[in-house]
Parts: structure tokens; C-alpha cells; sequence
């Protein structure tokens, strides 16, 4: 054949390829087309529980400081050693009454001169009033007598002449004496009451020798030396203690969820996020990384095998979703700020859906809407993946098992390699 | 004659190889030719199947099914497709040769070389229409080959489109080419050569496309 025969055939046979396939992607028509998927897989429903890994320590949970107070008294001595268990109530330190009983018989002696005094007032009164009794009986004074006296003029006058009733005074001052004595006798006996009520006062701190722990616990220390605190109890019971960077601090609130496990075992605690310290354990500087401590609060109490100082691993959950229907990341087309992920639905045939995406977690994301779990969902896309078209897969050997072979009858192993012979 | 049906040279230089057939006394050798191109479909066929090409039947069950029960479900419908590659490739060599054995008067062997030829095209063409199916992700009435495309833009009936489907780039080779051959071996005119080709051919097409409407597989 002649080559201008041969290129104007070739040219032929190269435009009308080209037409169909232009055809294929630009017809208003749908094209029959097939979808060839190799790599499916399921949606799942699933927990998605994202953490923080962060360490921590076993750290008492309260702690209770005893202080010197001098007021109580003068200390007299520690009723506990260092590393006692202790129950709430348990008198750890002794105050020596000494003190109390000095000021106690200085009250005393006091009262008791206030109490010699009143009664001596007492017995002036009493010797006062029986003067006056006896006043009253003495008899009546002399009557009167006139006599007659010469004025210098010469006149004589009569003069009646009373006798001074010097009674009735006597009574007055006497009276006037007791009054005095009475007044000064309630001063003292006022002052009496005083001394008195510091006295119980003094009474009532000498309950109070003792102190007692409030907690149930054991005694962390004791200081011989009486430099404050003097005494520290750490309760049994444990919580959590960490640091957490700057980063980390600023996505961990109180009421988190926390895991905690141990180094070598496959133990986990529940518990939860307590407080979280709002500044850093040292004064922040410029250029010094800053750690802000963290407690939690277990959810139950911890068996016991634990020492404090104990090191652990702390996840604490930043973001939970509890059965979430979720599909892998790759499995997901962006679009036009879509999100759209391709189904191998019912009947053979491709469906695109449209998704909503709630939280991701390492490859794996959850879809609120669009999704259900079980459905099958296109991992490796084809590059020309069209929804509504029907879908082929590829066989793959290896996934076959006897068992599913076993299922079938005979008649249904014939019918299908018939269906497949006549499919051509 | 060498002792080989010269599969490929027949395709390259049909000239040659027909002029040279003509004047052959005797052919030879057939059997070869035949296990070959058997083989060959069956292996293509198997890589069709593998690819799971054809198998949009199998696939509607995939929600349905266990994985594993959707793949022994799709290896049997395989089995089923290879056997059908093995079926088919006889067919496309023997019928074609029996028929126009019947009309011109040509030796039934010469005519069986010449088919033998004619099955690689198809051979060819099928082996050509994996890649594009899975690239282009096309089924088979959409062939870029074929007119099942042009079809599809101006009808939806089914059996038209199957029909137009059918008719592709490389059936027109093989008429061309069993022309040239026939030219070579028949005394009949040319005319009568060619128009019962093509009415050959058609018949073939519109059986074919029939089949393909019936969808067997949803009868079975």
C-alpha cells in the first residue's frame, strides 16, 4: 500500500478514536460507563478517644501541717514517730499545762486578797450597823433648861436652851460610813468576778493540750528542732501530680477524663482532671521553658500497691467521640471546600456522598452525616470515578477461603460459572 | 509452505503470505496455530477476568456478601469467563471457515489458514480493550473502538446501541483483510466476496447483541 494511502488511514482511525473519547467526557448524554475499584473498605463505628500523654507521680492527697502555738501553752512533747500511721482524732503533740497553772494560782492568790479584803470591808459594816443599832437606844438626851441671861443692854431675856441631839448625826455618818464601805466592797467584788472569769479561761485551754490529726494518714516528719511546721501528716490516700508545658496547658481544663497506667503492668485507673495551675511552678523568665503543675483526682481508690513518688503514665482525654461511625482519612475527595467520599452501594452501583466530618484522630475521621456505618466506602479512587455508574472489582486470590466454597451447593457453584460463561 | 502458519507475517503482508497461499498445493501444520491461539485466549480471557472486567453481575452483590463469600462468588463467575475465552476462540475459528467453505469453492484448509490469521485480530482486539476499559473506565458498549459510542449520544434504545457497539476498528480490518485473502484463493467476483463478509459479519452482530440484551445472567 502506498504510504499517503497508509497515513490518511492511520489519520482516519486516530481521529475517530479521538472523537469517542472526546465524546466519552463532553456528551450531554451519560455514557455507559464502569468503574474499576480495587481497594474498599468499611465504615466503621468506633471510639475515638484522643489523648495527651503526659507523666506523673503519686502524691498524697491532703497533707496537714502542725505549727507551734504558744498561746497553748509550752510544748511538751510529740506523741507520735515518724512514719506512724494515724487515724483522724489521734493526738500527735502534747502542750505542758505549766504555764497555765502559774497564771492559774496568780489568779488564785489575787482572788483570794480580793476575797480577804471583801470581808474585812465586811466586818467594818457589820460593827457599823451594830453601832447604829445601838445608837438608836441610847436614852433621850437632857430636856432643855431656860435660864435667864443679861444682855449688854440690860434687857433680860429668857433664853431656852435645847441640848445639841447629837443622835441623829452619829446616825448620819454611821450610815454615811456603811454606804461608802458598800461601794467600795462591789468594786471588789466586781474585780473578784473578773479574776474569776480568767480563771475558767485559763480552765478551758488547759482542754485543749493536745492536737490531733485531722486526717488519717501517716507522719511524713517531725522536726526536734520546733521549726515550723513541726509536724506534717500525708494522708493515704494518693493523687495525681504532673507538670505540663506551655503548649500542653493550654488544652487541659479541669474535669478531664484521665488514664492512668503503670510502667510494668497492664493496670488502668480511671480519674480526673482536678486542678490545673493557672501559673508556672517557678517564676517565669524569658527563654525558660515553663512547666504549670496539674493534680487528679482518681475515681477509685487505688489499691494500694502504689508507693508515693510512684512514676506513671498519665493520658488524659482531650477530645472523645463515643460511637462514632468513622472512615478513613484517604478516603475522603476535598472539593470546593466539600468533603466527598465515594460508596459502593446497593445494586452494583458507585454513590458519591456528601459528608460531615466531626473530630480526626491520626488517619482516621469521624462523619456525622453522610456516611452510615457498614456501608463500603472507595479507598483507592480511580482517577475517573463517576457515581451512578456501576463498579468492577478485581479478584483477589488470596482472600478466597475453602469455607465460603463449602457454602455453596453444587448447583450454585454451576449456575455461577454458567452466568459467568455467558456474560462473554 | 514453511512448516508454521506465519500468524504474524499474515497480518503485516497479507499480499505475500496470500499470494504465496494461493499457489500452495497443500496446508499443513494447522493444529499448532490453533493450540496457540486457544491458549492465548484463554490467558487473555484470564487477565480480563482477573481485572474483573465483565463481572459488574458479581459486584452488585458485594454489600450483600461476606468478603469472602463475594470472592469464591466472582472466581467461579471467572472460571466461567475463561471457559468461555476457551469456547469462543474455536468458534471464531471454525465457523467462519465452514461458512464460507459452503460458498466459495475454496479448499476448507486454506480457509482455516486464513482464519487462523483473522482470530489474532481479535485476539488483539481484546487484549487492546483491557487497559482502555480500566483507564478509561469504559464497559464495552461505550468502545473506543467501536460505534457503540456515537451510538449512545443519539438513542437509548439498548439493542441499537449493542449492535453499534459491536461494530468496531477491528472487524473492519478483518473484513479487509479476509477480503484480500479470499480475492486470493476464490474465483467469485469481488463483489459477491465483500457483500457476504459483511452480511456475515452483521449476522454475527446482531446474534451477539441479542445475547447481550437477553442478560442471561439474570435469567440463569
Amino acid at each position: 500500500m502506498k504510504l499517503k494511502w497508509k497515513l490518511l488511514i492511520a489519520a482516519v482511525i486516530t481521529l475517530f478514536i479521538a472523537l469517542n473519547i472526546t465524546l466519552i467526557f463532553t456528551s450531554d448524554k451519560e455514557i455507559n460507563r464502569v468503574n474499576y475499584i480495587s481497594k474498599w473498605t468499611v465504615a466503621n463505628e468506633q471510639d475515638l478517644i484522643e489523648t495527651l500523654p503526659v507523666a506523673g507521680m503519686f502524691m498524697p492527697k491532703e497533707e496537714q501541717f502542725f505549727y507551734h502555738d504558744q498561746d497553748k501553752g509550752s510544748f511538751q512533747g510529740f506523741l507520735v514517730e515518724k512514719g506512724q500511721a494515724v487515724e483522724s482524732g489521734t493526738a500527735v503533740l502534747e502542750y505542758s499545762p505549766e504555764n497555765i497553772n502559774e497564771t492559774k494560782s496568780a489568779f488564785q492568790m489575787e482572788i483570794e486578797r480580793l476575797n480577804q479584803e471583801v470581808a474585812s470591808l465586811d466586818q467594818h459594816i457589820s460593827q457599823m450597823e451594830k453601832l447604829l443599832a445601838t445608837s438608836n437606844t441610847m436614852p433621850a438626851s437632857s430636856t432643855g433648861r431656860s435660864q435667864q441671861l443679861q444682855t449688854p443692854n440690860d434687857d433680860s431675856i429668857i433664853v431656852q436652851v435645847e441640848p445639841f441631839d447629837s443622835t441623829a448625826y452619829i446616825q448620819q455618818s454611821i450610815a454615811r460610813d456603811i454606804e461608802n464601805k458598800e461601794l467600795d466592797k462591789s468594786k471588789l467584788e466586781s474585780e473578784i468576778e473578773k479574776y474569776e472569769e480568767m480563771l475558767t479561761a485559763a480552765d478551758s485551754s488547759m482542754i485543749e493540750l493536745t492536737a490531733e490529726s485531722m486526717i488519717s494518714g501517716t507522719v511524713k516528719e517531725l522536726k526536734h528542732t520546733l521549726e515550723n511546721p513541726i509536724l506534717t501528716i500525708i494522708s493515704n490516700e494518693k493523687k495525681i501530680e504532673g507538670e505540663l508545658t506551655e503548649d500542653e496547658v493550654q488544652q487541659i481544663l479541669p474535669g478531664m477524663k484521665v488514664l492512668v497506667t503503670f510502667e510494668n503492668s497492664n493496670k488502668q485507673i480511671e480519674g480526673t482532671i482536678d486542678t490545673v495551675s493557672v501559673y508556672p511552678e517557678e517564676t517565669p523568665e524569658v527563654g525558660k521553658e515553663n512547666s504549670y503543675l496539674y493534680t487528679v483526682q482518681l475515681s477509685e481508690p487505688e489499691d494500694g500497691t502504689s508507693v508515693f513518688g510512684q512514676h506513671v503514665n498519665v493520658k488524659i482525654v482531650t477530645n472523645e467521640v463515643q460511637g462514632a461511625t468513622t472512615v478513613p482519612v484517604k478516603t475522603i475527595k476535598h472539593t470546593d471546600k466539600k468533603q466527598v467520599s465515594y460508596i459502593l452501594g446497593a445494586g452494583g452501583y458507585v454513590e458519591r456522598r456528601q459528608l460531615d466530618t466531626g473530630m480526626k484522630l491520626d488517619h482516621t475521621v469521624e462523619v456525622q452525616k453522610g456516611v452510615e456505618a457498614g456501608e463500603l466506602v472507595v479507598l483507592d479512587r480511580p482517577l475517573l470515578i463517576k457515581s451512578n455508574h456501576p463498579f468492577i472489582t478485581p479478584l483477589s486470590p488470596t482472600k478466597n477461603t475453602k469455607a465460603s466454597y463449602g457454602d455453596m451447593s453444587g448447583m450454585d457453584i454451576f449456575k455461577t460459572i454458567s452466568k459467568g460463561f455467558l456474560s462473554r | 509452505m514453511s512448516e508454521r502458519v506465519p500468524l504474524f507475517r499474515g497480518l503485516k503482508q497479507p499480499q505475500f503470505v496470500a499470494y504465496q497461499l494461493g499457489k500452495e498445493e497443500e496446508v499443513v501444520g494447522l493444529w499448532k496455530p490453533v493450540v496457540w491461539l486457544t491458549l492465548a485466549s484463554i490467558i487473555i480471557a484470564g487477565i480480563s477476568a482477573f481485572f474483573g472486567i465483565g463481572s459488574e453481575y458479581v459486584s452488585r452483590s458485594l454489600p450483600d456478601l461476606t468478603r469472602s463469600g463475594y470472592e469464591a462468588y466472582q472466581t467461579l463467575f471467572a472460571a466461567g469467563q475463561i471457559t468461555w475465552g476457551l469456547i469462543w476462540i474455536l468458534l471464531a475459528i471454525f465457523i467462519p471457515s465452514l461458512f464460507f467453505w459452503t460458498i466459495l469453492e475454496v479448499d476448507y484448509r486454506k480457509l482455516l489458514f486464513v482464519q487462523l490469521i483473522i482470530s489474532m485480530i481479535f485476539l488483539i482486539e481484546k487484549l487492546v480493550f483491557i487497559p482502555v476499559h480500566l483507564f478509561l473506565g469504559i464497559s464495552a458498549e461505550s468502545n473506543i473502538f467501536s460505534l457503540g459510542i456515537i451510538a449512545q449520544t443519539f438513542t437509548s434504545i439498548e439493542l441499537i446501541i449493542f449492535l453499534l457497539a459491536n461494530i468496531t476498528l477491528f472487524k473492519v480490518w478483518a473484513i479487509i483483510l479476509t477480503y484480500k485473502y479470499y480475492r486470493h484463493l476464490s474465483e467469485r467476483s469481488p463483489r459477491f466476496i465483500i457483500w457476504t463478509l459483511i452480511g456475515f459479519y452483521l449476522f454475527v452482530a446482531v446474534i451477539s447483541s441479542l445475547l447481550s440484551y437477553i442478560k442471561f445472567e439474570n435469567i440463569i
